[in-house]
Formats: C-alpha cells, structure tokens, sequence
C-alpha cells in the first residue's frame, strides 16, 4: 500500500533536510543529544536490518538479539586485539562484525526458513532463547555480568575519543548501510523477496528457490544486526549478556511496528522515536515503558500502517490537494488524543505514586491520611472528588471528540472514493 | 422458499459468482451442475455465509440472509454438507452427531439420531468409533446426517456421491428422498449426472459463475448443445 | 542419596510440569482454534498470582483460589471481545503483536501498582509444613498441594471437553472451525469463551503457584517463553500434547538443575584427560547452568524435525 512513493522531488527534499539535520546535529554542542542521536542511529539501523526479514518478506523474528548481540561481542574482542597490537583498521570493525553476522544468519536462516509463520517465529525465539542462556553462562566470552569492556583506539587521522566523532562514526555507517538496503530492495532480488511474501507458490513455480532467497534475506537482516551491534559496541565500549534478553528483541519488533514496517525508512522512525521516548519521558517518569507499550497497542488497533503510515498517508493527502478534506478530522483527533492521554497518564502517575513505598512512608508520618500528590503543577487529591471528575470529564470528551473525528475521517474517505 | 437473487461474490480480485438466480421450495429437490470451477461450491459457501457475498440477496421464507454469519445462516434454517466431508477426524461418530444437533425453525421438519441410523444401520454400529477411522461411504453418510440433526428447512449437498461405491450411492439416494418426503428442499450440487437426473425435481446449469440453464430433467436431457458445452468434459 | 535424589526431582519435575499445563492446555487450545499464539497467556498466570496475593492480604488464601480465576477470566473476555476481535481482520501476524503488546502493558501495569520486586505472596501457614522426609530432605506439603489442584483442574478440563456439548464443539472447532458454524454454532462466543476460560486457568495457576514460588513482575516473561516449548513441543493446538509437552520439562529442568558435572569432567572420568578443561570455554560450565538450554534445544528440533509436534494432529 504505501509502497507507493510520493513524488521524487518531494521525497529526496525530505531526505535531504533530514540528512542535512542530522549532519549538523554536533553543533548544538550537547553531549546528551548526541549520545541519544548516536543511539537513535544504531536502534533505528537495528531496526531496519529487522524490517528486512518482516517488511519485505513477512518473516517475523522474534529473536534478532541474537545478531545484534553477536555484532557486539565480536567488536569488543576485536577492539580489545587492536588495543593489543593487532593492526586492525578501526573503521572496518562493522565489517568484520557484518561478515560474521551474515554467516550465522545464513545458519541459522537456514533452519528457520524451512517453516513459515508461526513457526518461523518460534525458531527465532528458540534461537534466541538458545544463545541467551549460552551467553549467560559462558563466561570466557561473554564475561558474565561484568561483561566485557574494551576501549576505543584511534586511527590514522581519526581520533574515536569524543561523543561527536562517535557520533559521526556511527551516522556515515547507517547512512551506507542504509543506501545499501535501498538498492537492495530495489534491486530484482528485492522484488523477488516481495514477491515472495505475496505468493510463494508462484515464485517456485517461476522456478526461483525460495528457500535460498530467506536464507539470504535473513543473512543479510543478521548482517545488518549484527553492524548495529558493532556500532554499539563501539559506542559504549562495554557489554554484557543481558543485550541478548528477550527484551531486546522485544524492542526491535515494537519499533518496526511503532515506525511502520510497510514504509522504507518507517523502523528508523520508529526506532528514533522510542529512543527519544525512552530518554525524554524516561527522564521524567518511572512508567515509560507502560506509555510506551499503551502506544505500541494503540498503533495496532488503530494505525497499522505506523508513524511512517501515517506521515506518508498525509504527505500523500497533501500532495494530491486532499489533506484539507481530512484536517479538521486529524486535528479533533489529535486534541481528544491528548486529552485521554492526559487523563491516562495522571491515573497512572497517580496511582504509581500512592502505591510507592515512599508514599507509604509519607501516610504513616501524616497520620494514615491521603497526602496530594503533585502532578503537572497540580495538587492531586487520590480519593478527591475533583481528582475523578478530571479524569472522567477528558475521557468522555476525548471519546466523543474521537468518534467524531473517526466518523468524519471515514466520511471524508467516502466522499473520495464517489468522486473518482 | 429459498431465493437467491442476483449474487456475487469474490475470491480476492477473481469474480467467482456473477449474478446467481435461483429458486428452491420446500419438498423439492433441485439440482445444479456445472463443472469445476463453475462456481457450484462457492455458491453454497456464498449461501451459508462462509464466503460472505459482496452483492445480492438470499432470501429464506422472507428473512434476507446475504452476509450473515454462518451461524445464522445455519440457524435460519439452511443445512450445508460440503464436499470432502468434512467430518471431524478426531471426534467420535456419536460426537459428530452431537455437535449438527440443534432447534431447528419452526415448522421445519425434524430427526432423531436412532431414525438417522435406521437409515444407514452400519454408522450404528460404529458409533463411538473415531470418525477418522469411517469409510468414504460412512463419511459422507455422517455428513448428511450430522446436517439433518440441525433440522433444517433447506440442505445444500455439494457433491454427495462423489467417489462412493454404487451401494453407498443407493442410501444416499434414499436418504434425499427421505428428505424430500418430510417436506426439506434439497439442493444437489453435482459435477456429474449421475444421482441427480434420477432423483431432481428441475435442473439447472452453471458456468463461469452463472446459472446458464434452467429447466426440467427432460427439458434438460433433450438440450445436447448446453450439456457439450457446459458439462461435459472435451 | 542418589535414590533420594531421584525421587525428589522426579516428584518436584511432575508437580511442575502439571502446573505448565494449567497454563499451556488454554493457550494450545486457542491456537487451535483460531491460529492465535497467545502471548500475553503468561501474563494472565502473572495477574493471577498478583490476585491471589492481593486476596490473601485481605480476604485470606482461599478466597484468592475462587476470586484470581474469576478476574482473570474476565479480563481474558475483555482481552478477546474488545482488543483481539477488532484486529482479527487483519490477520494473525497482527493478533500475534497485540498480544505481544498486552503482554507488555501487563508486566508494565503490575508494577505501576506493585513495583519492580517480587511482593511477599506466602504459603499460608495451614498448609506450610513438611509431608514426608526422603532421607535427609524435606518435602514441603505445598508442593504437593500444587500438584493435586493441577490434577483436579486436568481431570476438569478433560471431564468439560470429553463429556460436555461445548467442550465437544471446541475440541471441533480447534480442527474445522468453520464447519462448526455452518452447523450453527457461534464459533466466535465460543471462542471468547475458550480465551476466558484458558485465561481463568493460567489464573488459577498463578495463585497457586505464586504462593510457592516468587511472585513479581518478570514472572510471566519467565514462564511464557517456557509456555510456548511445552505447547510446541506437544503440538500446537493438542491437548494430549501439551500434557506430554508439559511433563517432559517439568522432569527434564528438574533433573538437570541438580546434575553438578560439566562436559569436560564428564569427558576425563571418561578418561579423556583433561584437554577440555584446557579448551575451557563452553566445555566447563557445569551442566546444571546449561540446563535451561534444554527445553530450548528440545523445541528447535521438533520444530525443525516434526513441526506438528509429538502428538500434533494437523501438519
């Protein structure tokens, strides 16, 4: 569906501001920034390595830790052998890195390609699983839950020694890696990787070996894994076993999805997003992660084309003369979004604060009352009255407000659809 | 009356039903031939709501059914007995029958599990056996039966003889009859002309989802030019 | 010792294999029917313990024995009626990621009101006590308690499906769900009633198990992956399968968590010398770590070699 492309000039001017911004990202000089730009850098090239398998040929992974993980450690130890004399050129490290990524993607795509849906799924995860636990007991490599730590060595001309050059480090490998997967997709391998998710039977029947196209799918989804891992590894210069979590791979499958799995660069999207949430609204709440899975759920239930689905469904609107149809729809929409989001997050905040062990301590001190609790600037009284009349008055005006704006949204679509 | 006018439906982008109109009535039996891929099946999935249709109407004593669920379908008074026999492998002959039983619509005629085996006195026998282990013929057999504990007004049988011993084809011929007597309309859905021409009340034909012929058995057996170029295989 | 040993882990490998199938038997159920893999199946266990705790704080144990089900239940009916129905159009892959994100919310909800450790969910005392000793150990009586409420619920769940119309149309519906609404059934009620009924019993489950082992917000991120060996294992969609499944690893973790000997001290009793203590790596840890590689291993082949797992019925 959104394989349909907006229009080149529109498109590549997009791009290209994008690119632009993040080339002069260092210049705001903020060491925060650029270490959570790096991140979204590595999240997001993750995520489009994943995307690879999901996106383009319907495989859904749920163990990708495992590639990213392999990328990691592999990098250390390398680092580590230059740090020892080894005459390892250190921008080639995500080579190396990607080379052994795809080997073992090859393997293990191997194995799991030989089953589809379902059970595709559960040989990812079995993998994982797999290499969690061996990565968890096999100290020698991994280092237990120390890890292993290594350190940056600079090369020829280039020093690694700050946040700004990581930062580069790490951007000119996604950009390449990225233009890479672009030409991929676009190439007639590419298309025989979609045509595959379409109708396998018919590709066969083309004579094509289906087999052999996942397993290079997945060769390089582990690859590409594997060079983000690589970049992390680089970043942070440390590791240990617990990357190789069913939460990482949890992660990478909830960007893909938040981001849109049906637009090219919508898992980078997604990935930057979630960075940027985990950092941002991590900083300021402890239940970011609910927030963040209350969003993911949201995007199924009622965008499921993503952040990139939707920015490129507008783009689309706008280009074809039809967002004005449709803005008054997206702005309700957007403001009784806000307004449920508003009421959600003061009852969760709220809820999370009285039922904290400190909020214990502050009852018995004040006597086994209910203190407010300060939220937004406010007061909040948990058993008040005004506290339950905030939260019900924006949830039925949001519910109102959205069913409004979902029932004009489809009829500004019908309207559409009797013109043409 | 059952009456299906004017149906369409689609297997994805293929246009498998282009228009049906038909007509059956209680204590009738009709019959529809038509080759595969004629559109025979997906009339009778279209009609019980398997394959909702995207147009058209089908119309049970005055209740418009088109797009129903199944179950509704099912419950309005319309029996359907795939082909294939899609019995369930895994349960018993006895739970088979328990799971077609139901209430059927007012008025419509009805059947007890030990009638149904006096009919076919082997499935008796085999009752607590596993279906799975059943002959073609006790399969098919099963299917009917398993049907007609949901006391239906209309029964849509696609491809009933289908592979079975001449004898098998004697029972179920018998057993349609039965239907008959009591007052159910019986759809035959056939690809050959074996049963149905013995049995029908009027036949019809189909091709490239529509029906392209209707008439009676003798109408229909004087009529060369729509057996050669819709029926029969050249 | 050895005996004693062999005894113990045997028993402790039973118990807890017929609690994986509390949970496991309603998650392989639903696969089977509508091609759901459930992953938010676990959560409900999780939900469950958190009940039972909540109830014995205030109600007493047993109360949380009728009360955990129940709730959980019903938010397995609200799960399946409101969120998973509305995407079913969209097909599987996405049921699979909502349950995927419920799953999160679940773990994310628990600690928004119980925070990230484990809470103080205790046997209680009337039923804390030693049933026997084998030599010099022990056996908690609760644990046994544990495997007599699985058994009770197994012989349920077998007694609703064998002998109950319902039971009969779901074990119907797991094979050829859309017969079983040509003859008139409402296959989808059915189903939310099947995803109500799998939920109350992974319900059930954590409030018993929760009170033996600890209750906190990772205990559904540990059992679930587990979940999913034992009904892959016995195939997805069997029930026979899932018991076998679900045994199978009860005993198998059980008996290696004690075995104290890694590979390379396997290889030099075996008179191999000692060159694989000098390989190191792999080859010294001992087994008893590698243990939960296992259920892992064990599921990678029947997926590789038999898909439908050991007693699957469909390919």
């Amino acid at each position: 569906m959104s394989r349909v492309m907006s229009s080149p000039v529109a498109r590549y001017a997009w791009l290209a501001a994008t690119l632009l911004l993040l080339v002069l990202l260092p210049l705001t000089d903020s060491a925060t920034l650029i270490n959570v730009a790096t991140k979204c850098l590595i999240a997001g090239l993750f995520a489009m390595g994943f995307n690879l398998l999901w996106g383009q040929m319907g495989l859904l992974s749920f163990g990708h830790a495992a590639y990213l993980g392999i990328g990691t450690f592999a990098t250390l130890h390398m680092m580590n052998a230059i740090d020892e004399g080894w005459g390892l050129p250190a921008p080639l490290l995500p080579v190396l890195a990607g080379a052994l990524g795809v080997v073992v993607g090859a393997l293990m795509g191997w194995f799991a390609s030989r089953r589809t849906g379902i059970y595709f799924a559960m040989i990812t995860l079995a993998v994982a699983e797999l290499t969690h636990v061996i990565a968890d007991k096999w100290q020698g490599f991994f280092g237990g839950e120390a890890g292993v730590r290594s350190i940056r060595t600079d090369w020829w001309l280039f020093g690694f020694q700050d946040a700004t050059s990581v930062y580069y480090y790490c951007l000119v490998w996604s950009v390449l890696l990225v233009i890479a997967l672009w030409a991929l997709l676009r190439s007639p391998f590419g298309l025989l990787m979609y045509a595959l998710r379409e109708n396998e039977e018919r590709v066969r029947f083309l004579g094509y070996r289906t087999h052999s196209i996942k397993v290079v799918g997945f060769a390089v989804s582990a690859g590409v894994s594997a060079v983000a891992g690589s970049l992390m590894a680089f970043m942070n210069e440390s590791a240990n076993a617990s990357m190789f979590a069913t939460l990482t791979s949890a992660e990478v499958v909830l960007n893909t999805v938040i981001g849109g799995s049906a637009v090219f660069l919508g898992p980078a999207l997604g990935a930057a997003f979630n960075t940027l949430f985990g950092y941002y609204i991590g900083g300021l709440s402890h239940f970011w992660l609910l927030y963040q899975g209350l969003i993911f759920v949201l995007v199924i239930m009622y965008a499921p084309g993503g952040l990139g689905g939707l920015f490129s469904g507008a783009t689309r609107q706008a280009r074809e003369g039809r967002l004005a149809h449709h803005a008054p729809a997206y702005a309700v929409g957007a403001l009784a979004s806000l307004l449920i989001a508003v009421a959600t997050i003061t009852v969760v905040e709220l809820v999370g604060t009285v039922m904290g062990s400190s909020y214990r301590v502050l009852r018995l001190t004040s006597g086994e009352t209910w203190p407010p609790v300060s939220l937004w600037g406010i007061d909040w009284h948990p058993l008040g009255i005004g506290t339950f009349t905030f939260v019900l008055v924006l949830i039925g005006a949001g519910t109102v407000l959205l069913r409004w704006a979902m029932a004009s949204h489809r009829q500004a679509l019908d309207r559409i659809g009797s013109e043409t | 009356m059952l009456t299906v006018n004017d149906l369409h439906a689609h297997y994805g982008k293929s246009h498998v039903l282009n228009g049906v109109r038909y007509q059956l009535k209680p204590g009738e039996i009709g019959t529809i031939l038509g080759r595969n891929g004629s559109g025979r099946s997906t009339l009778c999935k279209s009609i019980i709501g398997l394959l909702p249709p995207t147009s058209g109407s089908v119309n049970l004593g005055g209740r418009e059914l088109a797009g129903r669920a199944p179950h509704e379908v099912s419950r309005a008074g319309i029996g359907y007995v795939p082909e294939e026999r899609e019995i369930f492998l895994n349960l018993s002959v006895d739970e088979n029958m328990t799971i077609g039983r139901k209430k059927g619509i007012p008025g419509a005629p009805t059947w007890t599990p030990e009638e149904l085996y006096d009919l076919f006195p082997r499935l008796r026998e085999r009752r607590r056996v596993k279906a799975g282990s059943l002959s073609g013929g006790e399969q098919q057999m099963l299917t009917m039966f398993r049907t007609l504990l949901g006391n239906p007004l209309m029964i849509l049988i696609d491809e009933p003889t289908e592979g079975l011993a001449p004898k098998i084809v004697g029972v179920v011929r018998d057993t349609v009859l039965e239907m008959k007597r009591r007052g159910i309309g019986v759809l035959l859905l056939e690809q050959k002309l074996s049963l149905a021409l013995q049995i029908a009340d009027h036949v019809a034909v189909m091709g490239h989802g529509e029906i392209v012929f209707e008439g009676s058995v003798e109408e229909f057996r004087a009529n060369h030019e729509v057996r050669t170029r819709w029926l029969e295989v050249s | 010792m050895v005996m004693d040993y062999f005894l113990v882990s045997l028993l402790n490998g039973v118990i807890y294999g017929l609690m994986l199938f509390m949970v496991s038997s309603g998650l392989t159920l639903i696969f089977g029917m509508m091609g759901v893999l459930n992953f938010a199946h676990a959560s409900f266990y999780m939900i469950g313990a958190y009940i039972g705790y909540l109830c014995s704080l205030h109600l007493g144990f047993y109360a949380g024995l009728v009360i955990a089900p129940l709730v959980v239940g019903a938010l397995g009916v609200f799960s399946e009626r409101l969120l998973l129905r509305r995407v079913r159009p969209q097909g599987h892959t996405h049921e699979l990621l909502l349950t995927f994100g419920l799953f999160f919310i679940f773990e994310e909800v628990i600690k928004v009101f119980f925070g990230n450790f484990a809470v103080p969910y205790q046997v209680p005392a009337g039923l804390d006590f030693a049933a026997f000793s084998v030599g010099s150990i022990e056996y908690p009586f609760y644990r046994l308690f544990i495997g007599v409420v699985a058994l009770v619920m197994f012989v349920a769940i077998l007694a609703v499906l064998q002998l109950t119309r319902l039971g009969i149309v779901v074990r119907a519906a797991v094979h050829r769900s859309d017969m079983v609404a040509a003859l008139g059934h409402n296959v989808p009620t059915v189903f939310t009633a099947l995803f109500g009924g799998g939920a109350a019993l992974a319900g059930l489950a954590g409030a018993v198990a929760g009170a033996f082992f600890p209750t906190s917000p990772t205990m559904a991120s540990d059992l679930g992956t587990l979940v999913f060996v034992v009904v892959v294992i016995g195939g997805l969609g069997s029930l026979s399968g899932a018991v076998v499944g679900a045994l199978l690893i009860g005993v198998v973790t059980s008996f290696a968590v004690g075995l104290n000997v890694s590979l390379a001290s396997l290889a030099a009793s075996l008179g191999l010398g000692d060159t694989l203590t000098q390989m190191g790596g792999l080859f010294t840890v001992s087994l008893s770590s590698l243990a939960g590689t296992i259920p892992y291993l064990l599921m990678l082949l029947i997926l590789l070699l038999r898909p439908s797992g050991l007693l699957g019925e469909r390919s």
